[in-house]
């Protein structure tokens, strides 16, 4: 359950940082804006999350293993998203715009 | 960077270019074998039916094994039982005989008595020595090899990052409907930048684990040229006396497992179990017992514990337990060799190891697209490295295939000009193997698409070879808690299908008819 | 004569992966037995000092091949990798 709920912080952590750059975010929205300041912060937020998950789940000598790891495949589905299919993102482009800007 | 030149980044360039056509095959071959051993010992159990046993939790008694070894075993001065688990359900027995050679056996836990084995090197007899020292012994040169490629991967990994002028904006990026070559380059510079940690640990890890060997000179000039000193410090090695001649009853070794594994548990705070049993010098006054955990099954850190025991009184003569940087040091090698049962990092460490394989394979293969137009058809050397990267990709992919068809095939008593049964096997695997590079060779670019259909093939087969000549296939190997031959066999599947996909692209891109229409960029 | 390597002849060249990887070991090596002897000298165990020295290993060798390959003074820098090892092989057979 922890380790399900640190995949998911992993990766909208890296779905936030990817956002937060402009080539992605204008991909996503198609437009020429920019991603609310916040974003990236709350990106890094949710990679730190994940962490602790990672750690409270396996402890810091599987976790060192485990986290660098689950970082990889969460930057993994971020590209493929991106590579494959941008708009999928755009519903959650939509929400940090309004809440964030 | 104010700080990284032009001049600095093209050396950079030049290093990492250099370095990785040189042993970009050498490197694949390692991080492939590296990536089959995780499997090794499922693959043991697939290669080597008569051990697909589901494991027992009782304990095995060794005085029981002792009672029951054969003759020449009695008198040897070296026998070892490696303890059962889950992955390795038979017990590891093997010995060394009158005529210095090593007798290897796997013995049933529920009787002691040896397992009729199919001769076959398997995974951990042939993948796991190939990934140490490329089965090249003369001299340990397939370890300096190894080690080379392994030291080269570290400058590579580092130079990469110099190199790479965008890794921050381009950390996401994958554009994989563009021309080959940008494609290739982005899935290249993906592949390393995701698994860079995993990447950058295991060569370290590895260098580290053959250390004695890589640096003998500085290990056994700090303990004053005693190197014996050095092993029984650094790991807890025993120098065990020689047979003094005199005969003496062994005192039973249970006793002293269960002694040595309370000690061990008292000291660790949580229970500690033995994996290897050995007894030295057995039947004589000189006896002694060594216990070690070599691999706990709950921890990373590996090898912590030794006990050493007097034969024929039961006493503790050694108690060992690394020292503290000896056990961050032993921490890092058992991250390496992840013989602890936690099984999502299992197949997280699988991942990171063909996502190894395919940075790999993408460098290379980007050499190859970037000179393309301009050496294809002009220089030998270009020919050179494509006919080597055929072959050291697709081609050792496809000689495992052949391996593992050739276990299903070859009958139990197949012998050929002295080669017994393993021995053949392993032929296959080499003859295959220099095939593919001829193939690539002669055929140059189509050879890819060509090989990937045959890796496909290969994999679907072998599967059904595992259903025809045994009695348990993925379907009823869940079922029946063979869960080794269900993970081989859908590894398989899997891996023929990858395969396919792959020769369909890779045909698609040498069809004149051109590529796919680019869909809108990014 | 100084130049980046990419318009460097093949003796430098050469010179270079000697000074780099050869040079970079026998330095690594000295590096191990000198730690293993002078650590010992301020309490730490003998065996953890060698681990400790062997784990270090990497982080001194991967930077002298680094350095080797991007230096525009080839010569001075190959001197300067071998005459750092002499000087720890000589620290650790005195101590």
């Amino acid at each position: 359950m922890l380790t399900i709920a640190a995949l998911l912080a992993a990766t909208s952590g890296c779905l936030l940082l990817a956002l937060s750059q402009r080539r992605h975010w204008q991909a996503v929205t198609r437009t020429a804006s920019r991603a609310p300041s916040s974003v990236r912060p709350a990106g890094w937020g949710m990679i730190g999350a994940s962490l602790v998950l990672v750690v409270m789940r396996e402890g810091t000598s599987f976790g060192a293993l485990l986290w660098p790891m689950l970082i990889g495949v969460s930057a993994l589905i971020t590209v493929a998203i991106l590579a494959l299919n941008p708009a999928l993102l755009a519903s959650l482009a939509k929400l940090l715009a309004d809440r964030g800007g | 960077m104010a700080r990284i030149t032009p001049d600095f980044r093209h050396a950079m360039h030049w290093a990492h270019t250099w370095l990785g056509v040189v042993l970009g095959i050498v490197m694949f071959a390692v991080f492939w074998m590296g990536t089959l051993t995780i499997f090794a010992p499922e693959i043991d159990q697939w290669m080597i039916p008569e051990t697909r046993i589901v494991h027992d939790e009782r304990d095995v008694s060794y005085d029981h094994l002792l009672a029951q070894i054969p003759p020449e075993a009695r008198a040897s001065d070296y026998i070892n039982f490696v303890v059962p688990s889950e992955r390795h359900p038979a017990i590891g027995f093997f010995y060394q005989g009158a005529d210095d050679t090593f007798h290897d056996n796997a013995l049933d836990p529920a009787t002691g008595q040896p397992l009729e084995q199919t001769d076959s090197l398997a995974g951990s007899g042939f993948f796991y020595p190939f990934h140490l020292s490329l089965m090249i012994e003369w001299q340990n040169l397939g370890y300096w090899i190894v080690g080379l490629a392994a030291l080269a991967m570290l400058i590579l990994l580092v130079s990469g990052l110099f190199i790479h002028r965008k890794i921050i904006a381009e950390f996401f990026v994958f554009r994989p409907h563009r021309k080959a070559r940008r494609a290739t380059l982005d899935l290249h510079n993906l592949s390393s930048l995701i698994g860079l940690p995993f990447y950058f640990l295991m060569p370290f890890s590895g260098l580290l684990i053959f250390a004695f060997l890589y640096l003998p000179w500085g290990i056994s000039e700090a303990f004053d040229g005693d190197m014996d000193a050095a092993y029984a410090e650094m790991t807890g090695d025993y120098a065990v006396p020689a047979r003094s001649g005199r005969t003496a009853p062994l005192a039973s070794v249970d006793a002293m497992k269960r002694k040595a594994e309370a000690l061990w548990s008292a000291e660790e705070g949580v229970p500690v179990k033995t994996n290897l049993v050995r007894v030295l010098n057995h039947g004589d006054a000189n006896a002694v017992v060594y216990f070690r955990n070599t691999f706990p099954d709950d921890r990373v850190v590996l090898s912590e514990y030794v006990a050493v025991f007097d034969g024929p009184s039961g006493r503790l003569i050694r108690n060992f337990s690394l020292p503290p940087i000896g056990e961050a040091s032993a921490w890092i090698q058992g991250a390496h060799f992840m013989q602890f049962g936690h099984w999502p990092l299992r197949w997280l460490y699988f991942l990171g190891g063909l996502g190894g394989c395919v940075m790999i394979a993408t460098g290379m293969l980007f050499w190859l697209r970037s000179r393309e137009s301009r050496l294809a058809n002009a220089s030998l050397g270009y020919r050179v490295v494509e006919a080597l990267t055929i072959g050291g990709v697709s081609g050792i992919i496809l000689a495992t295939g052949a391996f593992l068809i050739a276990n299903r095939l070859l009958p139990a008593d197949a012998t050929m000009v002295g080669t017994g049964r393993a021995g053949l096997e392993i032929r296959v695997f080499w003859l295959v193997w220099l095939g593919t590079y001829l193939h690539a060779a002669i055929l140059r670019e189509r050879a890819w698409g060509q090989q990937c259909w045959a890796i496909a093939a290969a994999g679907v087969t072998a599967v059904m070879l595992n259903a025809a000549t045994t009695s348990n296939n993925f379907l009823t190997a869940s079922w029946s808690g063979h869960r080794a031959v269900a993970i081989m066999d859908i590894v398989l599947l899997a891996g023929a299908g990858l395969a396919a996909c792959t020769a369909m692209r890779l045909t698609a891109r040498t069809d004149p008819l051109g590529a796919p229409a680019a869909l809108p960029a990014e | 004569m100084a130049g980046a390597i990419q318009h460097d002849g093949a003796a430098r060249i050469v010179w270079r992966l000697l000074a780099g990887f050869g040079g970079g070991y026998a330095l690594v090596s000295a590096f191990v037995a000198a730690s293993g002897k002078l650590l010992p000298l301020i309490g730490m165990a003998r065996g953890d000092a060698v681990s400790l020295a062997l784990m270090l290993a990497l982080l001194v060798y991967v930077p002298i091949c680094l350095l080797m390959f991007a230096t525009r003074h080839p010569v001075r820098d190959g001197l300067a990798v071998l005459a750092v090892a002499t000087a720890l092989v000589l620290l650790a057979r005195i101590v």
